[in-house]
C-alpha cells in the first residue's frame, strides 16, 4: 500500500502495523490515518495525531503536515491525543485544527494524572477551542483505567483493575476503538450533551471468538494449500493441467491450437512472387487440359493438330512452373526461419516478398498479459496451488515458442510430391495399342461388308480397306514418343500396319466371296458409306482411348492441388512463424516470466510461513487451537484462504504492467519485499481486526459476511455488553481510583454509545436490538464506550493571556 | 612423489607447492592457495578450489584419497578417466579450445592422492535454470549443448553421464560447459552398464552395444526438456511424452529418444533444427598421434602405479592395441608368403 492510499494498513492498537503509516514530520510511527472500511471510502477515515511530548512547534508542523497531505480526503474526522498538561501550549495547533476546512468532527483525547494547584484539582486546563459544535473532549487520567460501575445516589464503588491481556495500553485500545468512524462519530454526538463537551471516557469491548493460534492455523494451512508441490505427473513427463490443444488455446492464439485460416488478412498480396508463381503454374496447368483436350476425337488425328507432342511440351511446362513454386516456397521457408524473431533486413525481405506483417486480431501484448492473468485468477481461485500453475505457464510457453519456417521447409516435399513434378517432366509413353484384335476385328468385318456388294463391292471394299491403312498409318505415326532419358526407345510405328493390312484384306476377300456365293441382293453404295462410317468410330474410339488413358496418367489436376496447397501451406506458415514470430516470442517470454513470479512468490510463502512458525512456536503458539465449532472453524479457513489467494494476487499484480511494456526482466521486481510485506500486514490485520473484516487487497465475499454471522452467533456476551449494559454498568474506567471523586457519578448524566459490526446484525437478531446502536464497517469488534462527565470545576476552559488564535494556518 | 607439500618458509603457511603434469607432457610446479570445498560436483570425487598464487586463476582439484586407492574403489578409474578424456580433448584441440568443455589443465597420477586439475568451471549446474529461462537464453541453451556433443564427437569421444550436474550454464555469457567426464569413453568401445536412470540411454544403462555418440543425444535430449518444461524426469525410465509439447520443443526432440541409436540424429543434425552452425575448431583428427601417447600413458602407470586388483575387462579396447598389430603382421606374413611361393612356382616353370 502506497502513502497515497486512501485506506490505511489498519489499526494500531498494539504498535504500528508493518511498514508504517501516513506519517507527516517528526516521529512517522505515531501519526496515521485510520478507515473503517476498505477500498478508498474517504468518508470511512479517521486521521489521527499525537502531540503528546512534542514542542509547539514541532506539533504545529506536525499537525499542519498530516492535515496537507491528506487534503485531497474528504475525511472531516480528526482525533488528537496530547498531553492534559500540554493543552494550553498546543492552543494554537488545536485552534488551527478546529479551524481547518478539511476538518468537521474533533476529538482530543488528553491524556494525564489531574493537575493540583492551590486553587483546585484540575483533571485538564484547556482552551474553548475545545468546546465547539462537533467536538469531544477526553479526559484519560490512567492509561489503564479501573472498573467501575456509577452507583445509585452518585456514590461509585471501585472494582479491582485487571490488565490487559495481551499487553497493550487501555489507552491504545481506546484509541483504536475512536478510530472506528461509527463509534467517533456516536461519541462526538453524545459529547453534545455533555457540560463542555468534556468527559471521562470508560469502554467495555468484545474481540471476534478466534484465538490467535487458529488465526495462525488457519493462515498456515491456506499458506500450504498454496505451496504445496504439483500433483503427481502421468508417465512420461506429460502435462497434467489439461494441457490439451484446446484447453491451451482457450488462452488465446498463440498458445496453440489456432487456425491460422481464421486470419482474414491477404498476407500473400496480389502480385508478389508467390501470388505470380502460383498463376503462372495454374495457367500452365491449364494449357496441359488444353491440350489434352484437342488430342482427343478424330480431330486429334488431324495433321495441324500437334498432337501427344503439344501434350508433352504442356505437361513439361507445368512440371517447370511447379517445380519453381516449390523451390521458392521452401527456399524462402529455408531463409528466414523466424525462431529467433524477425530483424529489420528480414522484415524488408518479406515485405518485398509480398507478405503482410500486419498484427493479427487478439496477438498485442495487452491481449496476452490480460490471458495469462485469467489465467493465473482463474486457476488460484479454483484452488490450484502456486506449483501446478507455475507448471502450466511452462506449459503455455512451450506452446508459444515459435518453431521457425525452417523446420516446415522439409514439410514442402509431402506437400507437393516429387512424383508429380517427375511425371509431368517425364511423362509415360503415349500408348496406342498397335493392333487390338477387336479393332482388327472391326475392321475386318467393315472391309468384308464393304466388299460384298457385288462388282461395285469389289471397288468399294478394297477403297475402304486402303482407307483404314491411311488413317491407323497416321494414328500409329503420332502415337510415337520421341526418346528420352528414362523411356525407352519407341517401337516402329509401322509393323503392325501389316496387321491392319492383313486384316483388311481378309475382309475384303471375304466380302467378295461372300458376293459371289451367295449373291446378296445388296446396293454396294449405301453399305460402303455403313462400314466406313463404323470403321471411323471404330478409329475414334481405338485413338480416343489412349488419349484418355494418356490424360489420366498425366497429374495435371494433382499438380494444380499441389500449387494451391503450397501457396496454402506457406501462407500458413508465414503467419505461424513468420507474422507472429514476434508475438510468439512475447507470449513465450511473458508465461515464462509469470510462471518464475510464482515460483518466487511460492517460495517467499513458504519462506516466511516457516519463520512464523518458529515465532509462534517461541511465543507458545504451539498448536493450533479450535475453537470447538467445526463449522466456524472451516467458514474461518475459508475465508483465510481466499485471503491468501487474494494476497497473491495483489503480489503479483504489479507484474502484469511490467510484461505489457515488455520489460519482461522487472516483472519480479521488489515481488519478494511485496509479499513479505502483505504477510506481515495480513498477519496483523488478523490479530487486531479480524477475519470478519477483509484487508484492503482482498474481496469481502460471502464467506466472510457468513464467517462474521457464525462467529457473533457464539458470542452470548454479545447481549449482556449491548443490550443488558445501560450508561451505568460496570465496565473499565479510564482514570485512576483515586480521582474517580472528579467525575460525575450519576448515572443519569453519563453518555453511552454502544457499537456492534453490520456483519454480526444477522446474529445479534434482526430488528430486536436497540435503536441507537452504532453499526460499524469493522468485523471485529462490538461493545460501548461510556462518557462520564467532570464534576464542575474539574475542567478548566479559559483563553491563555495570549487570546489571538493564528489564522490561516490550514 | 608425496604430492603437495607445503611452500617454502618465505611463503604464507597457507600456500602449497604443486607439481602436476600439463596435457601437452610438460611437467608444471605451482604455488597455490587452497580456498574451498566445492559441492555440487558431478561426481564422487572431492573436489577444492585452489587459486595460482603467481597468475590468480582458479582451478578445480579433483582427487581421490589415499582409502579410495588401497580399497579398490572405482574412484581412481573416474580420475584417470577423466585425464584420459581430457588429454584427449586438449590435443585434439590444441589451438583455440572450445569454451563448451571444462579444460584439463594437469594431472599427477603418481602420488598418494592423485589428482587432477580443472580450469574453473563457468556458471552453475543447469538444473537451477530448469524452467526458468527464456527464449533467447533457452536456445542459445540447446545449441550449445549440441554443439558440445559435436566437439566430443569430433574427438571420438561420448561423455556417456550427460546430466544436469554435468551441464553448467553460465548466464551471463549465454554458455554451456560441460564437466564430469570421468564416465567418458571411446566411440566404439564396449559400454559398461552405467547411468543414472532418467538421463541415461537404454543401451547405456543395460550395457550392451558399444559406445555411441547417440548416446549422449539421448541424453542431451533429456536434458533440453528438462530445461525447456521444467517437469521433473527423475523417475522416468523411457522417453518424455513430447505429444503435449509445443510444436518448437518437438522438432528439435524429434527421433532424439529413438529405440535404435541408429534412429537418432546426430548433433550436427540437432545444431541445424535450432539454426546454429555446425562449425568446430581445426585440429588433429582424434586419433592422429594418439595411440603413442596413450602406450606412453599407459607405460607411466603399470610401473609407477599397478592397478587395482581387478583384471582388465575382457576385451578392453585400450589393450587391443597390440592385438591389431599382430593381426596385421599376421596378414602381411601370410601375403608376403603366398606372393613368394606364387614366384618360385613360377620360376619352377619357367626353369623347367
Amino acid at each position: 500500500m502506497s502513502a497515497d492510499s486512501t485506506t490505511a494498513s489498519g489499526w494500531t492498537g498494539r504498535g504500528w502495523p508493518p511498514g508504517g503509516g501516513d506519517s507527516a514530520a517528526g516521529d512517522s510511527g505515531r501519526d496515521h490515518r485510520h478507515s473503517g472500511s476498505q477500498h478508498g471510502d474517504s468518508s470511512q477515515t479517521v486521521i489521527r495525531v499525537d502531540l503528546r511530548n512534542s514542542p509547539v512547534p514541532a506539533a504545529e508542523r506536525r499537525a499542519f503536515e498530516l492535515l496537507h497531505s491528506y487534503r485531497d480526503v474528504a475525511a472531516g474526522r480528526v482525533l488528537v491525543v496530547d498531553d492534559a498538561t500540554a493543552l494550553l501550549d498546543h492552543y494554537t495547533v488545536h485552534a488551527a485544527v478546529r479551524a481547518s476546512r478539511l476538518v468537521h468532527q474533533v476529538i482530543c483525547v488528553a491524556v494525564g494524572q489531574p493537575v493540583r494547584r492551590d486553587d483546585g484539582i484540575f483533571a485538564l486546563r484547556g482552551t474553548p477551542v475545545l468546546d465547539t459544535e462537533g467536538s469531544a473532549t477526553l479526559w484519560v487520567g490512567d492509561a489503564e483505567g479501573v472498573g467501575w460501575q456509577l452507583g445509585l445516589g452518585g456514590r461509585a464503588s471501585a472494582l479491582a483493575a485487571d490488565s490487559g491481556a495481551d499487553g497493550a495500553s487501555r489507552l491504545d485500545e481506546l484509541l483504536d476503538l475512536l478510530t472506528v468512524p461509527a463509534v467517533f462519530d456516536g461519541v462526538v454526538e453524545a459529547a453534545g450533551g455533555i457540560p463542555r463537551r468534556v468527559a471521562c471516557p470508560g469502554y467495555q469491548v468484545l474481540a471476534g471468538p478466534f484465538q490467535p493460534a487458529t488465526l495462525h492455523d488457519a493462515q498456515a494451512r491456506a499458506v500450504r494449500a498454496l505451496t504445496t508441490a504439483e500433483r503427481p505427473q502421468p508417465p512420461g513427463g506429460g502435462s497434467d493441467t489439461g494441457t490439451a490443444v484446446a484447453a491451451v488455446a482457450g488462452v488465446g492464439p498463440l498458445f496453440g491450437g489456432w487456425d491460422p485460416e481464421a486470419d482474414r488478412a491477404q498476407r500473400i498480396r496480389p502480385g508478389s512472387l508467390v501470388d505470380r508463381l502460383r498463376t503462372d503454374c495454374r495457367h500452365a496447368v491449364d494449357d496441359l487440359e488444353i491440350e489434352l483436350g484437342n488430342m482427343a476425337g478424330l480431330s486429334g488425328l488431324s495433321a495441324t493438330n500437334p498432337g501427344p507432342d503439344a501434350g508433352r511440351r504442356a505437361a513439361a511446362a507445368a512440371g517447370a512452373a511447379l517445380g519453381e513454386l516449390r523451390a521458392t516456397v521452401a527456399d524462402e521457408l529455408g531463409r528466414v526461419d523466424g525462431r529467433a524473431g524477425l530483424d529489420a533486413g528480414q522484415r524488408d525481405h518479406l515485405q518485398q516478398l509480398g507478405i503482410s506483417l500486419d498484427q493479427v486480431d487478439g496477438t498485442d501484448r495487452a491481449t496476452v498479459v490480460a490471458g495469462l492473468r485469467r489465467e493465473v485468477a482463474d486457476g488460484l481461485d479454483r484452488g490450484h496451488p502456486l506449483a501446478a500453475l507455475l507448471g502450466r505457464m511452462r506449459d503455455l510457453a512451450d506452446f508459444a515458442a515459435p518453431r521457425g519456417s525452417l523446420a516446415d521447409a522439409d514439410q514442402v516435399d509431402r506437400v507437393c510430391p516429387e512424383w508429380i513434378l517427375q511425371q509431368l517432366r517425364e511423362p509415360e509413353p503415349f500408348d496406342l495399342p498397335p493392333a487390338p484384335p477387336i479393332l482388327l476385328a472391326a475392321v475386318l468385318v467393315g472391309c468384308a461388308a464393304a466388299a460384298v456388294g457385288g462388282v461395285a463391292g469389289r471397288v468399294t471394299g478394297p477403297l475402304l480397306a486402303l482407307a483404314w491403312l491411311l488413317a491407323a498409318g497416321l494414328a500409329l505415326h503420332r502415337s510415337t514418343t520421341p526418346p528420352t532419358e528414362t523411356a525407352p526407345a519407341p517401337r516402329r510405328w509401322w509393323p503392325p500396319l501389316v496387321r491392319h493390312a492383313l486384316a483388311a484384306g481378309a475382309g475384303v476377300a471375304v466380302g467378295v466371296a461372300v458376293g459371289q456365293v451367295l449373291h446378296v441382293p445388296v446396293t454396294a453404295a449405301p453399305v460402303a458409306l455403313l462400314s466406313a462410317a463404323g470403321l471411323a468410330l471404330a478409329l475414334r474410339a481405338w485413338w480416343n482411348r489412349a488419349v484418355d488413358k494418356w490424360s489420366k496418367a498425366l497429374p495435371a489436376a494433382a499438380a494444380g492441388q499441389a500449387a494451391d496447397d503450397l501457396v496454402g501451406f506457406f501462407r500458413r506458415v508465414a503467419v505461424t512463424e513468420w507474422v507472429l514470430s514476434d508475438a510468439r516470442r512475447f507470449a513465450s517470454d511473458a508465461a515464462r516470466a509469470t510462471a518464475n513470479v510464482l515460483e518466487e512468490v511460492a517460495q517467499e510463502l513458504a519462506s516466511h510461513q516457516l519463520a512464523a512458525g518458529v515465532a509462534a512456536t517461541a511465543s507458545g503458539d504451539r498448536a493450533p487451537a479450535p475453537d470447538g465449532d467445526g463449522e466456524l472453524v472451516a467458514e474461518l479457513r475459508r475465508v483465510v484462504q481466499d485471503d491468501m489467494v487474494d494476497l497473491v494476487k495483489a503480489a503479483v499484480e504489479p507484474c502484469w504492467a511490467e510484461l505489457r511494456a515488455n520489460t519482461i526482466d522487472a516483472a519480479g521486481t521488489g515481488l519478494a519485499g511485496r509479499v513479505g510485506r502483505l504477510l506481515g500486514e495480513y498477519r496483523w490485520h488478523l490479530a487486531d481486526r479480524g477475519p470478519e473484516e477483509p484487508p484492503e487487497f482482498a474481496r469481502a465475499g460471502a464467506s466472510r459476511a457468513r464467517l462474521a454471522q457464525l462467529a457473533w452467533q457464539h458470542m452470548p456476551d454479545a447481549n449482556a455488553v449491548l443490550w443488558d449494559a445501560g450508561p451505568g454498568g460496570s465496565m473499565r474506567q479510564l482514570c485512576a481510583a483515586e480521582d474517580l471523586p472528579l467525575l460525575d457519578a450519576a448515572p443519569t448524566r453519563a453518555r453511552l454509545v454502544r457499537f456492534a459490526p453490520r456483519a454480526a446484525q444477522p446474529a445479534l437478531g434482526e430488528g430486536t436490538y436497540p435503536a441507537d446502536i452504532r453499526w460499524t464497517a469493522t468485523g471485529h469488534l462490538a461493545g460501548a464506550v461510556r462518557l462520564v462527565p467532570l464534576r464542575p470545576g474539574a475542567a478548566e476552559l479559559a483563553w491563555p493571556q495570549s487570546t489571538e488564535t493564528d489564522d490561516g494556518l490550514l | 612423489m608425496t604430492g603437495p607439500r607445503a611452500a617454502p618458509a618465505s611463503a604464507p603457511e597457507s600456500n602449497l607447492v604443486l607439481e602436476f603434469t600439463d596435457p601437452a607432457g610438460q611437467r608444471l610446479t605451482w604455488q597455490v592457495r587452497p580456498r574451498a570445498t566445492v559441492g555440487e560436483q558431478p561426481g564422487p570425487l572431492p573436489t577444492r578450489l585452489l587459486v595460482s598464487v603467481a597468475s590468480g586463476h582458479s582451478v578445480l582439484q579433483r582427487s581421490v584419497p589415499e582409502r579410495g586407492r588401497a580399497d579398490g574403489s572405482r574412484l581412481y578409474d573416474l580420475l584417470e578417466n577423466e585425464v584420459w578424456a581430457g588429454i584427449r580433448l586438449a590435443r585434439r584441440y590444441p589451438g583455440q579450445y572450445p569454451a563448451e568443455l571444462v579444460r584439463l589443465v594437469g594431472y599427477d597420477l603418481d602420488v598418494a592422492e592423485p589428482f587432477l586439475l580443472l580450469a574453473k568451471p563457468r556458471g552453475e549446474p543447469c538444473s537451477r535454470f530448469a524452467g526458468r529461462l527464456r527464449l533467447d537464453p533457452l536456445q542459445a541453451f540447446q545449441a550449445g549443448l549440441f554443439r558440445s556433443l559435436l566437439l566430443l564427437a569430433e574427438a571420438g569421444l561420448v561423455h556417456g553421464n550427460l546430466s544436469p550436474d554435468s551441464i553448467r550454464w553460465d548466464e551471463a555469457g549465454s554458455l554451456v560447459q560441460v564437466d564430469g567426464l570421468g564416465w567418458a569413453a571411446g566411440v566404439g568401445e564396449p559400454r559398461r552398464a552405467h547411468g543414472r536412470t532418467s538421463w541415461a540411454s537404454p543401451q547405456q544403462r543395460a550395457g550392451r552395444g558399444t559406445v555411441s555418440p547417440a548416446d549422449d543425444v539421448w541424453s542431451a535430449g533429456m536434458v533440453v526438456f528438462y530445461i525447456a518444461t521444467g517437469r521433473d524426469v527423475s523417475g522416468l525410465t523411457g522417453p518424455p511424452d513430447l505429444a503435449n509439447r509445443g510444436a518448437a520443443l518437438r522438432g528439435v526432440l524429434a527421433d532424439v529418444f529413438a529405440d535404435s541409436p541408429a534412429g537418432r540424429p546426430d548433433a550436427a543434425g540437432l545444431l541445424h533444427r535450432v539454426g546454429a552452425p555446425a562449425a568446430v575448431p581445426a585440429g588433429p583428427a582424434a586419433d592422429d598421434g594418439l595411440a603413442e601417447g596413450r602406450r606412453e600413458f599407459d607405460r607411466v602407470l603399470r610401473e609407477k602405479w599397478p592397478p587395482p586388483d581387478t583384471a582388465a575387462p575382457p576385451g578392453s579396447p585400450r589393450r587391443r592395441v597390440p592385438r591389431r598389430i599382430a593381426v596385421a603382421a599376421v596378414a602381411v606374413t601370410v601375403v608376403v608368403v603366398a606372393v613368394l611361393a606364387v614366384v618360385l612356382t613360377l620360376a619352377n616353370g619357367s626353369w623347367s
